[in-house]
């Protein structure tokens, strides 16, 4: 099984060093970096394998493998395009099966043109400009394997649509994204949530290098099942900060969500993780989460807590173990991943 | 903030005695100055103009002390730092400036090519070119 | 001209007509042929040359078009002061052997790049063979172009010359490799796709080319010299094979005209035409000898004939008197030699017929001799004739009486042996009634009446005797029986015995007349009477135990009926109690 997986990960790096005669004896390649062949074309992509264990559950997977290209047509337009396998191999050692699912789909493609600092416009499916941890999707970018129930069903990943951002005239170091996509998603293959239609908007403030701060707010419908009709539009308020220094790093997002259905009643749910990072040493950290999870819908609100240890040879390789205690202590589980980006 | 950030680069400065160090465009250049938290989004790519000018950052190639010295105090961080927001920047389809390997270079590069912004020791600076900070 | 030498020379002919066609096809229209598919092929070479020189040249075009496309290339902005695109250039001029060079030129076509370090910093001079123009990537002006500087006989390398095959570039008139241009050669010639000013031509010496060909024919030539010499020594010996017999054939023939010897044969161990013509003389000399013969033969025989033939005449006329003293079927049995006259016999059954004169005795007496020998012989030819008509064995005449049997020597079967005694009978009793009339008109007053008598049952036939004097007939209690009938029988009548009815109820009519119990036999046997046709025609019967009454209505009388009347009454009334 493991060799499987190696092969697998042996497969996708091959795909990403293209080899070309001449290619090959370009200047150096570094890992996490991507292969730049020339202005217009750089190649990279990413994978993660996942162990996790519960008292239900008991699987190992290679969760995402994707590959990336990207460049630049001149200073002021570029694109990109990533296409990724969402569970391109699990096996469930609990119930002793595999499933193997490799066709890939588009997950993100999209064209930026430069206007200026102040006004940039990007078109195409991309990643929802909300928050942090929405905008480091992948499991190599993150301080634990596992994401927060914050991140995964308030609002819409991504976005197939317009999104107009840039430094706000305002003030400095002030970020603003003005986001609309009013068209179902361009591939809807692994999206966590799927709009007809989405819009919103998005203000970061950074100070210095250290400390950010940040906040959206927006709207999106969806249609609850295909043949219904019936449909539901949802806002969101969202709010997020984040510290960083050479030792630790703090992030906390939180985010109230108003459902409303035609001819129902509303439901709200709210979201918030409080999540810290202790860099004891150059490559190893401690990591650990805190989670509170309510929708009116449900009486009792989930909390979730989280202890972690990261350890990083280089940044774009990361092993990482938690174990997360539920309220319910059922779900208490063990997670593993190993997973780098290139 | 600010004020700390600034007690900070002047006690820095001071350890150093001089600035040995500038950033430099080219002379006909329309830029005159440029405070440190406007070099650091430019040469981490957050920013891409100046007066309207694409501008064209340029990075010394390994690890020379005019780098280093760039890297710590004007973008004040350490080279995990940078290697980790590259390689989040990676993901997010952008790529480092480009590079010169060596300082003569750079210095012509900087002559040469319009918008082109980059540091060199104090020394080198020239006719050719115009100082926009240093540290 | 003899026959012999006008074979030889057919032979010699018939063989060396298709050498010198084929020679001239080959000498000629083959040549031809041959130097058009010379020219094919080298046109097909070519073309795979070509291609191969297109390709090469679209991979340089992509490889430096990919070069040029490099972020490296950058550094003409710096006038390459680190050397990167040099290093860059040498490695990838390294991996491609190019064995031309790479230059990049800036906007002021000083070169700022070159595998040929002695050339940077000085203006190009050269010639490019391709170029890719450079742009920067920050503003996207040309800042120069990558150039390629590539000798036109570097080409050359993709051409494998010798002495006899040749490539050549022809670049603006002029020849790489420049060797002169051989007088006789098969040449080709196109252009490369992607540099049509490129031409290439192929070249082939003729001497070579044909060499093959030319060193077929002078063996060709010497095969055939030595062929012809050959075919005529075996024309020579075929022919004496094939004219030797005949030759024979005509010498035997005027041998035996000359000789009128016919014993004489041509000796040919063949077996095709010329052994079967052989074959056939000497058939027919041998048909000629036997018939010689046989002539000989039969003049002698005819002499022979001649003495014999009054020998035969007169056993002949023996032959047929003694014929009247033996039943003809007897004769003809024994001069045919169906059967030896000798003594022997077998068992059959026959049907065996007797017949007298009723009261002959009394009759004679008061006859003269001579009338009555005349009479009777009269009476025993017709009766024989009859008896011959229907194939019966006449045994013997005792007296006036004939017996006579069916189914020796030939028989047609036991019940068709049965019928025709009957049949014959009648015939006979027909006859003698005739016979009667004329008699009677003759003056005989009382004429014959005869009684008929017939078995049919087991005889002994065959010779009986001794070896001086032996007679043919048959032995047996049937016969007894059959002589026993006959004495019994009314006059003009025929009696059968219920043996013969059996066989001939079907056919004849015939009436259940008394028993009798002959000599030696223990159970008395059953007579019937044949009745005539004549008379049975309207003859009504009527038959019960103990009576049998026949009678013809359209013949009674009222006297006959009154006669019948009575009797019947006179019987019915007896036999009341």
């Amino acid at each position: 099984m493991k060799f499987v997986q190696l092969r697998v990960v042996g497969a996708c790096m091959a795909l990403c060093l293209l080899h070309h005669p001449v290619m090959a004896q370009d200047s150096g390649y570094e890992i996490g970096l991507g292969k730049s062949v020339n202005d217009w074309l750089t190649l990279g992509g990413y994978f993660s394998t996942e162990y996790e264990k519960s008292s239900a559950v008991q699987q190992l997977q290679l969760d995402d493998v994707a590959v990336m290209a990207y460049g630049e047509f001149s200073n002021r337009f570029s694109y990109l395009l990533e296409l990724e396998s969402v569970n391109a191999y699990v096996a469930d050692l609990e119930r002793d099966t595999r499933s193997s699912n490799f066709p890939p789909t588009i997950e993100r493609l999209y064209f930026d043109y430069k206007g200026s600092d102040h006004l940039s416009v990007r078109a195409g499916k991309q990643i929802t400009p909300v928050g942090y941890w929405n905008q480091q999707p992948i499991n190599v970018l993150r301080e634990t394997s596992s994401n927060p129930r914050f991140s995964k069903e308030m609002v819409p990943k991504f976005l197939t649509g317009i999104d107009v951002h840039g430094f706000a005239p305002l003030g400095e170091d002030l970020t603003y994204h003005v986001y609309l996509q009013n068209s179902r998603d361009m591939d809807e293959s692994n999206i966590n949530i799927k709009p007809e239609s989405h819009y919103g908007f998005a203000l970061a403030k950074q100070y210095g290098n250290g400390w950010r701060i940040g906040g959206s707010a927006g709207r999106f419908k969806e249609a609850i099942g295909s043949a219904s009709g019936t449909r539901t539009a949802t806002r969101y308020w969202q709010l997020n900060s984040r510290f960083d220094n050479q030792h630790y790093s703090l992030i906390a997002e939180g985010i109230v969500n108003t459902e409303s259905a035609v001819g129902a009643g509303r439901a709200r749910s709210k979201a918030v993780y409080v999540q810290g990072e202790y860099r004891y040493r150059p490559r190893h950290s401690l990591i650990s989460r805190l989670e509170y999870f309510h929708d009116t819908g449900v009486a009792v609100p989930e909390r979730i807590g989280i202890l972690g240890y990261s350890f990083r040879p280089v940044f774009p390789v990361s092993l990482k173990l938690e174990y997360q205690w539920h309220q319910e202590s059922s779900n208490n589980r063990f997670v593993s991943s190993f997973s780098v980006l290139f | 903030m600010r004020i700390v950030l600034l007690l900070l680069s002047i006690a820095l400065v001071s350890v150093a005695e001089a600035a040995e160090y500038a950033v430099v465009v080219a002379r006909n250049s329309p830029i005159e100055a440029l405070d440190s938290e406007r070099l650091r989004d430019i040469f981490l790519r957050r920013r891409s103009f100046e007066g309207g000018i694409p501008l064209v950052p340029i990075n010394l190639l390994g690890e020379e002390a005019v780098r280093t010295q760039f890297e710590s105090l004007v973008l004040q961080m350490d080279r995990g730092q940078i290697n980790q927001y590259w390689v989040t920047s990676h993901f997010q389809g952008i790529k480092p400036p480009a590079t010169q390997a060596s300082l003569q270079s750079i210095k012509t590069f900087i002559e040469r090519v319009d918008g082109a912004i980059g540091y060199l020791p104090i020394s080198m600076v020239d006719d050719g070119l115009k100082v926009l900070h240093e540290f | 001209m003899s026959f012999k030498a006008k074979t030889i020379l057919l032979l010699i002919l018939l063989s060396l007509v298709p050498y010198v066609v084929t020679m001239a096809f080959l000498g000629n229209a083959y040549r031809n042929d041959v130097e058009n598919r010379l020219m094919e092929d080298m046109g097909h070479q070519l073309g795979i040359t070509i291609d191969r020189l297109d390709q090469s040249l679209q991979a340089l075009q992509n490889d430096i078009e990919f070069i040029a496309s490099l972020d490296i290339m950058n550094d003409v902005l710096t006038g390459d002061l680190d050397r990167r695109i040099v290093n860059l250039l040498l490695l990838k001029k390294d991996d491609l052997a190019l064995d031309g060079d790479f230059d990049v030129v800036d906007g002021s076509g000083l070169v700022v790049a070159s595998t040929a370090l002695d050339s940077i910093g000085s203006p190009f001079n050269g010639e490019s063979f391709m170029q890719v123009p450079l742009f920067s990537t920050f503003n996207n002006d040309n800042i120069g172009a990558l150039r390629v500087r590539y000798e036109m006989s570097n080409l050359t390398r993709y051409f494998a010359n010798d002495g006899n095959f040749r490539y050549a570039l022809l670049v603006s008139g002029e020849r790489y490799p420049a060797q002169m241009q051989i007088a006789d050669t098969l040449s080709v010639s196109g252009v490369i796709g992607l540099r049509p000013e490129i031409g290439i031509i192929f070249e082939q010496n003729r001497d070579f080319a044909f060499a093959v060909l030319d060193s077929f024919t002078r063996s060709f030539l010497i095969a055939l010299a030595i062929g012809t010499l050959i075919i005529s020594a075996i024309a020579f010996l075929a022919a004496s094979y094939i004219l030797r017999p005949i030759l024979l054939l005509s010498s035997t023939a005027r041998s035996i005209y000359k000789t009128h010897d016919y014993s004489q044969r041509v000796r040919v161990d063949r077996s095709d035409e010329i052994g079967n013509l052989a074959s056939a003389f000497n058939a027919m000399i041998q048909g000629m000898q036997d018939l010689i013969a046989r002539l000989k033969e039969e003049g002698e025989n005819r002499l022979k004939l001649a003495q014999e033939k009054n020998r035969a005449e007169t056993l002949q006329t023996l032959s047929n008197k003694l014929s009247k003293y033996l039943s003809p079927q007897i004769y003809e049995s024994i001069f045919s030699g169906e059967k030896d006259v000798k003594l022997g016999s077998s068992r059959k059954k026959l049907t065996i017929f007797f017949s007298d004169i009723v009261n002959f005795t009394g009759t004679t007496d008061q006859m003269e001799s001579e009338d009555l020998t005349a009479l009777l012989n009269q009476y025993l030819r017709e009766m024989t004739d009859i008896a011959l008509r229907y194939g019966a064995t006449v045994d013997k005449y005792i007296g006036d009486a004939i017996m006579i049997f069916f189914g020796d020597p030939h028989s047609r079967g036991v019940e068709e042996d049965a019928l025709m005694c009957v049949e014959m009978s009648l015939s006979m009793q027909r006859r003698v009634r005739e016979l009667q009339r004329e008699w009677r008109a003759a003056g005989y007053t009382k004429p014959f009446v005869i009684r008929v008598g017939i078995h049919t049952g087991y005889c002994t036939v065959g010779n009986f005797g001794t070896e001086s004097r032996m007679d043919y007939t048959i032995v047996g209690s049937a016969v007894n029986l059959a002589s026993r009938i006959e004495n019994t029988a009314e006059p003009g009548t025929v009696y059968i015995s219920e043996d013969t009815y059996l066989l001939v109820r079907e056919k004849f009519a015939s009436l259940p007349v008394n028993k009798v119990t002959p000599k030696g036999i223990s159970q008395p046997v059953q007579l019937y009477k044949v009745l005539m046709e004549e008379a049975a025609e309207g003859v009504q019967t009527l038959s019960q135990d103990g009576f049998q009454l026949q009678y013809q209505p359209e013949l009674l009388t009222a006297e006959s009926r009154e006669q019948l009347r009575l009797v019947l009454e006179k019987i019915t009334r007896e036999s009341s109690p």
